[in-house]
């Protein structure tokens, strides 16, 4: 099994070394989380996508001030902080008689679809390693199931079987 | 949950992920300026103790050896005296603040 360095690991090879790649590996745990958070309060993917952004390098400024909390939920904190910020100065945009500017809120954004996508993101970081694999390359990188089969040391079919069990646990996770 | 719904929300998850990345690059791009730049700040100041601070010290030095013999009493005093008080000040500064983590 790969070793998986602790946030606090990572967090100390930033301060100390001033290792970018560390902080980049903290960061992909949690920019899903902390962009879902973001997108809740602020319903428009645009702003959420900012504010996800400003988080992380408001982080990474203030990160000799992190006080060995749990690092997603702090970042999480100063998102929603510049979220709030961001809401009210749009709400004192809207009020302005003066402006008549404003943007139509995003229609698109659908709060059952989001806890969905959290629970399927939940569900797929339980799975194991290799599954996890099978799941990025037949999802995300379009192999084919024969590849996939190759490249494990499988049959397809066994490979067919494999998807099906993976499929199952994800819901039965979701579900639950 | 049907095999569809499943498909379509990893569809869902292969666009967030895209937006992921993006989100994770555009801060990469920020976290390696902030880098670079500290990384050049370090240096100037290493440069500017190396190198700044003899020169200014010799100037400050020669200056004096200069214009000492026309200063009145009172000045000559206080061009040895106002050094002498800043490095004590500085020195007294770094101890008050120094810790051994670094």
């Amino acid at each position: 099994m790969a070793f998986r360095p602790t946030d606090i690991e990572l967090i100390r090879e930033v301060l100390h070394d001033s290792d970018a790649r560390a902080f980049e590996t903290l960061m992909k745990r949690y920019t899903s989380q902390v962009y879902g958070a973001a997108l809740r309060l602020l319903k428009d993917e645009n702003n959420a996508q900012e504010v996800t952004q400003m988080a992380f390098i408001q982080a990474y400024r203030q990160l000799d001030s992190w006080r060995s909390e749990n690092f997603g939920a702090w970042v999480t904190i100063i998102a929603n902080h510049i979220a709030l910020r961001l809401m009210e100065k749009e709400k004192r945009r809207h009020t302005d008689p003066l402006n008549e500017n404003t943007d139509p809120p995003d229609e698109t954004y659908d709060e059952q679809k989001e806890q969905r996508l959290q629970s399927l993101e939940a569900a797929v970081a339980q799975l194991p390693e290799a599954d996890r694999q099978i799941i990025q390359w037949h999802y995300y990188e379009d192999i084919p199931l024969q590849t996939i089969a190759q490249r494990v040391g499988q049959t397809e079919n066994n490979i067919k079987v494999r998807m099906y069990r993976i499929r199952e646990r994800i819901k039965k996770q979701m579900q639950s | 949950m049907t095999d569809q719904e499943l498909d379509s929300l990893f569809t869902e998850r292969a666009k967030r992920q895209q937006l992921v990345e993006q989100i994770n690059a555009t801060v990469m791009r920020s976290v390696r300026r902030d880098l670079r730049l500290k990384t050049l700040r370090k240096w100037a100041k290493l440069l500017g103790i190396c190198f700044g601070l003899p020169v200014a010290v010799v100037v400050y030095i020669y200056a004096l050896f200069v214009f000492m013999p026309e200063m009145p009493e009172q000045l000559r005093v206080l061009s040895i005296a106002l050094p002498i008080a800043t490095i004590l000040i500085l020195a007294a500064q770094r101890l008050h603040y120094f810790s051994p983590e670094v």
